[in-house]
């Protein structure tokens, strides 16, 4: 089947096409640019030209404390938040996928975080983990101390990696059902024949089967961790307290726009380019080659 | 070795109804072929037995025991699947000794009983590979170690041969036919392909919308097919049905074109009446036909006449014999090879076709009544 559109103007289908190619340019590729542009400048204090430092800003980035601090907690979050998500996404799809009773409507309801914007889950998150109001509260009162992120900054970690794996969960779990309903039915039939009860197939069979989903759903997920987060921070914690929550994408934001130091934001959002990148290279070089079966 | 008995089974999904009420018995130990037309329960007959389906009513007994709450694993049966089913991320020797590993059996000699498995069905060579490196017959012979290696009472074939190439399924009807004479459990497959039935059956059945429509051993089902339908289905090319009326003595079929052919039997005259004759049953006689076309098979010719009065006949002839197009022929029919049927109803009449049910050594289960019969 080829279906090939033909138009008898060269210009047609670039004019078609430009609209795309100009947001991609303006909100892509233009920053991208100035961001190169900044991380090897350096702006003059009351304006009037930048100056070429080379990798001076680099070597200021990677030479300071707090920068390999939110490193160490981008990585962190990054990990568990992928790990809980995906765990979780995986459960609720096998269970959706075994066609339990209503499985119809829990597969709608589970699709639907992923619409909500992160400010929102943010706030809704900053109430429900709130020390001082809500069930923390009453816990509160019964053990003090025991639980308040915005003194602890282990809580409030916790608090931000439980707020990004609701969110991712609901994509996960559209991408592990879609994987379970494409393995053939005859597969699970035939191992229920050979003697493998439904946690044994789903062991056997069905994981080992999902494995191209999972490894892609690794990638995705720690990618977002890195670069998504910042919607998340901004409205439960502002990397607090003591920047325990000071993500990297979080630091770029503060230190560029809140400690005016552009150039040195410029320099850390080009590091965490580079990571996403390389993240990206990994899924396409070698998940997406060795993960297929046939 | 194990019977399977439906008794009074029934499978409906919401108001369709899959199985009528059916009452059958495979014999043990013997190699029962369920032959149909795409859509006539067959399969859902053998997922029923496999424990893939649940059963809506009635029972099913294997060896005796009522099975109808019984998992899937727990009947004792083995399945080979249309389109094999092989876990595509094991290996062959992963996938024939993944029943085995399921079952807890010790590592050593889970690999005894594959090698064995694999030694019988020739695919020692390829115990490293996975499914995916393998042809569609190596593959089919996987499906049927995995199936072998746990020894079961039952074999269930869901149509295994259809997938494969003409040459090749030949083969494998073979080697099919040598398992289960070596392993002597009771075998039941489901085809929509005649052949395949006829040459693999001890036991015959053919089903259609439903319902089993004749049951027997597959020379007996041939020689007196109960049924318009069974008549048209089994044999390739078809049986001759030629329609007609009984004449006005009750003694004679004039056939659609003037032909009045003789009655073993007296009939209420008017009855319209269906004449049924094999083509190879077609002699020569003193009906006058004309050669329409000619198929060369080879070893022999199948010559499409026409008869007076417009009314096709396939019939054989020798190689040697062969008749020009627009040829005059004179055929005849050895009345006791001719097969009559009620148009109305399409059951038969006369002769000892009834439901198969002719007591020279059929099995058991072709002496029970005839489901079709009593409707």
């Amino acid at each position: 089947m080829q279906r090939r559109a033909t138009f008898r103007s060269p210009w047609l289908p670039w004019m078609l096409v430009l609209p795309q190619l100009l947001i991609i340019f303006v909100f892509f590729y233009w920053p991208t640019g100035e961001a190169f542009q900044w991380a090897f400048t350096l702006e003059q204090p009351w304006g009037g030209g930048r100056e070429w430092v080379g990798w001076q800003n680099f070597a200021e980035v990677f030479s300071s404390q707090h920068y390999w601090s939110s490193v160490r907690i981008s990585i962190l979050y990054a990990v568990a938040t992928s790990a809980l998500a995906i765990g979780i996404g995986l459960l609720l799809a096998l269970f959706v996928d075994r066609e339990v009773a209503g499985s119809r409507g829990w597969r709608l309801a589970l699709i639907w975080p992923y619409a909500i914007a992160a400010p929102a889950i943010g706030m809704i998150f900053r109430f429900v983990f709130d020390a001082r109001a809500g069930v923390f509260s009453l816990f509160n009162a019964m053990m003090p101390g025991l639980w308040d992120p915005s003194l602890n900054g282990t809580h409030a970690l916790l608090m931000l990696i439980l707020a990004g794996a609701w969110q991712l969960v609901a994509y996960n779990f559209v991408f592990f059902l879609a994987g379970l309903q494409s393995i053939p039915r005859g597969l699970n039939e035939a191992a229920a024949m050979d003697g493998a009860g439904p946690l044994r197939r789903m062991r056997d069979i069905q994981m080992p089967l999902l494995a191209p989903t999972f490894f892609f759903l690794v990638i995705i997920n720690l990618t977002d961790s890195f670069t998504n987060s910042f919607g998340l921070v901004d409205i439960m914690t502002a990397g607090g307290p003591a920047r325990a929550t000071d993500l990297m994408v979080y630091k770029i934001y503060s230190d560029g726009f809140k400690g005016l130091d552009y150039s040195g934001a410029a320099a850390q959002s080009i590091v965490l380019m580079g990571l996403v990148v390389a993240l990206t290279f990994i899924q396409f070089r070698f998940v997406e080659r060795k993960m297929h079966y046939r | 070795m194990a019977a399977i008995e439906f008794i009074a089974a029934r499978k409906s999904y919401g108001a369709s109804i899959a199985i009528h009420e059916l009452d059958l018995v495979l014999p043990p130990g013997a190699f029962t072929v369920i032959l149909g037309p795409s859509g006539c329960g067959k399969s859902t007959l053998l997922r029923m037995i496999a424990g893939l389906e649940g059963i809506s009513g009635g029972e099913l007994r294997i060896g005796g025991a009522r099975m109808n709450e019984r998992e899937p694993k727990d009947r004792g049966c083995a399945m080979v699947f249309q389109n094999y089913a092989l876990y595509p991320h094991m290996t062959v020797a992963e996938n024939i000794g993944y029943p085995l590993k399921v079952g807890g059996v010790r590592r050593a000699e889970r690999q005894a009983r594959v090698a064995e498995a694999a030694a019988a069905l020739g695919l020692d060579a390829l115990l490293d590979r996975r499914p995916g490196q393998l042809s569609g017959g190596q593959r089919q012979r996987v499906a049927m170690g995995r199936a072998m290696v746990r020894r079961p009472r039952v074999f269930l074939y869901d149509e295994p041969l259809s997938n494969l190439d003409a040459k090749l399924r030949v083969q494998m009807r073979l080697e099919l036919r040598r398992l289960h004479e070596q392993l002597g459990a009771t075998s039941v497959l489901v085809t929509h392909d005649q052949q395949e039935a006829m040459t693999l059956a001890d036991h015959l059945v053919v089903m259609r919308g439903g319902r089993v429509e004749q049951e027997g051993r597959p020379r007996e089902v041939y020689a007196a097919p109960a049924s318009l339908f069974v008549a048209g289905f089994l044999g390739t090319p078809a049986m001759n049905l030629l329609p007609g009326a009984v004449t006005p003595d009750g003694a004679g079929l004039r056939l659609e074109g003037g032909v009045v052919v003789p009655l073993p039997l007296r009939l209420p005259a008017g009855q319209a009446v269906t004449l049924g004759i094999r083509p190879e049953h077609v002699g020569e006689g003193d009906l006058e036909a004309e050669v329409a076309l000619v198929e060369d098979l080879g070893a022999s010719l199948l010559v499409h006449a026409r008869l007076a009065g417009g009314a096709a006949m396939a019939l054989h002839r020798p190689a040697e014999l062969a008749p020009a197009r627009g040829a005059a022929l004179r055929l005849g029919f050895d009345t006791a090879r001719l097969h009559f049927f009620d148009s109305g109803s399409g059951q038969r009449i006369g002769g000892e076709g009834g439901r198969g049910a002719s007591p020279a050594g059929a099995g058991e289960a072709a002496r029970r009544p005839a489901l079709l019969a009593t409707t």
